[in-house]
């Protein structure tokens, strides 16, 4: 169970332990939102959790998580919630920001594995993997380091979202920008807006999920102090494509 | 009898749980919204949620207070101050962009429904005349099937107003269907008494769809 309300209902019980999971989405569709969300679900059960924050220092993070009610600070100082910002990360490794080489994607998977088995984090949400794989030289690198990841991951029985952002090519919508994110992750939730008359509501779809037999179907959703709330789009309300 | 003595005379005849179509002329319209929020309210003592896409929330609350309704434990949900441009900062209330995002009219209302303090909760939905303005009739139809069915289960005392010169006669016949109990209120179509009120107060066989 996610934790996330509405969200276990679409997938029939929640996300299967382990999986890999790509949230993707343009922007401002809630993704970061849903990220820390999902990691609180799991520190108030008592589970270790991990952000690690890419495109946003962890101070600016933490402060837009406060405007929520369900964000507790509490979580931090018990040591059930950690936040990394990944260029801290990559001081400490020595590592420059910018085109990497094989060997310093190993030093970075390295870290992430460090912080997993170290902390015994079970929920980890990296925002974004768009961000990282930037960086790396081309596709089959790209294809690596998720597939790595995703590896040792699932072995430690670690659940992830990789957060990631569609970009539309030739009018269609791509879940991912480099397009291997999502052959090689578990799952993926796409997050939206449909546009009535005008009106933008978001959206929400689980498009993948190993392990579960889940819905399909397109949900509208709101972000309420209290996280993520979801009903199903009406049917006579949806766009065309 | 007033209008009002009518009306709550009705209203004490119903359970104290039903999904109410509250039926009524232009003429008398707010009238018999303020008569039923007040039995809601002052008579059964229940707290609830407030849905306007007919007026800004503001409004409404000054209308009800003047009438004698405390609306220290009613919520809103406003739906129509985006499309005219006022303030968004009322107490207690939740804000959606246009009375045709339904979905979001439902989840917001969940939420405020929540934030309700007493025991026995109403959520009362102004006005379904005003949700046809801005939807197309199947999503309208769609969306009452939905949101009935919805507040039947949580075990919600539901009012869905309607204005009869200005309701879709489909929506009319989907909210008699689908509600539990109809209130009539002012001359009924066609007719053009004067003082003409009390409708039949017609009583349909519970359960709904
Ligand atoms: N406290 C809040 N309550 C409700 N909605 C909020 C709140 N704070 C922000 N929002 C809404 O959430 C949206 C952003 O959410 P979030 O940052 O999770 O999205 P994102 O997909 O990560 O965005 P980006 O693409 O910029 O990374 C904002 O555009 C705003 O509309
Ligand atoms: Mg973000």
């Amino acid at each position: 169970m996610t934790g996330i309300g509405g969200l276990d209902n679409i997938l029939n019980g929640g996300i299967p332990l382990g999986n890999t999971v790509l949230v993707t989405g343009t922007v401002g569709t809630g993704k970061t939102t849903i990220g820390m969300e999902f990691l609180v679900r799991g520190a108030q059960k008592g589970e270790n959790c991990a952000f690690i924050t890419v495109t946003e220092p962890s101070a600016k993070l933490i402060e837009n998580m406060r405007t929520y009610d369900f964000f507790d600070d509490e979580l931090i100082k018990a040591g059930k919630l950690h936040i990394f910002d990944l260029h801290v990360i990559y001081d400490h490794l020595g590592l420059e920001w910018g085109e990497y080489e094989i060997r310093d994607m190993d030093i970075l998977l390295g870290a992430f594995e460090d912080i997993v088995d170290e902390l015994s984090i079970t929920r980890l949400v990296i925002d974004s993997i768009t961000a990282i794989c930037y960086q790396l030289q081309n596709r089959s690198a790209i294809r690596k380091f998720i597939f790595d990841l995703g590896k040792f991951l699932s072995t430690f029985g670690c659940t992830t979202f990789l957060i990631s952002e569609t970009v539309i090519e030739a009018g269609v919508e791509k879940y991912s920008v480099f397009g291997v994110e999502e052959a090689i992750s578990d799952g993926i939730m796409l997050l939206g807006n449909i546009n009535r008359k005008g009106d933008l509501l978001r959206t929400i779809q689980v498009v993948k999920m190993r392990g579960t037999p889940h819905s399909r179907a397109k949900h509208v959703s709101d972000l309420t102090p209290d996280g993520m709330a979801i009903v199903p789009l009406l049917k006579w309300g949806s766009d065309m494509y | 009898m007033t209008i009002e003595e009518d009306i709550k005379k009705q209203l004490e005849k119903l359970p104290d749980s039903t999904i109410l179509y509250l039926n009524s002329d232009t003429k008398n319209y707010y009238r018999a919204m303020l008569a039923t929020v007040d039995f809601l309210v002052n008579k059964l003592k229940y707290g609830g949620v407030y849905i306007s896409s007919t007026r800004p929330v503001s409004d409404i609350r000054i209308q009800m207070e003047a009438s004698g309704i405390p609306t220290g434990d009613i919520h809103f949900v406003d739906s129509v101050i985006y499309l005219i441009g006022g303030e968004s900062r009322e107490e207690r209330t939740a804000y959606v962009e246009s009375p045709s995002m339904l979905e979001t009219i439902m989840l917001k209302l969940d939420w405020q429904l929540k934030q309700v303090g007493t025991p026995e909760k109403f959520v009362f939905f102004d006005s379904m005349n005003g949700l046809a303005v801005y939807n197309e009739e199947k999503l309208l139809m769609e969306f009452i099937h939905v949101f009935s069915n919805n507040m039947r289960m949580q075990d919600l005392y539901t009012v869905l107003i309607s204005v009869r010169e200005q309701t879709p006669a489909n929506v009319d016949s989907l909210l008699r269907l689908n509600c539990d109990d109809i209130i009539e209120v002012g001359a009924s179509q066609g007719k053009v008494e004067e003082e003409a009120v009390i409708g039949g107060g017609a009583k349909l066989e519970r359960g709904g769809t």
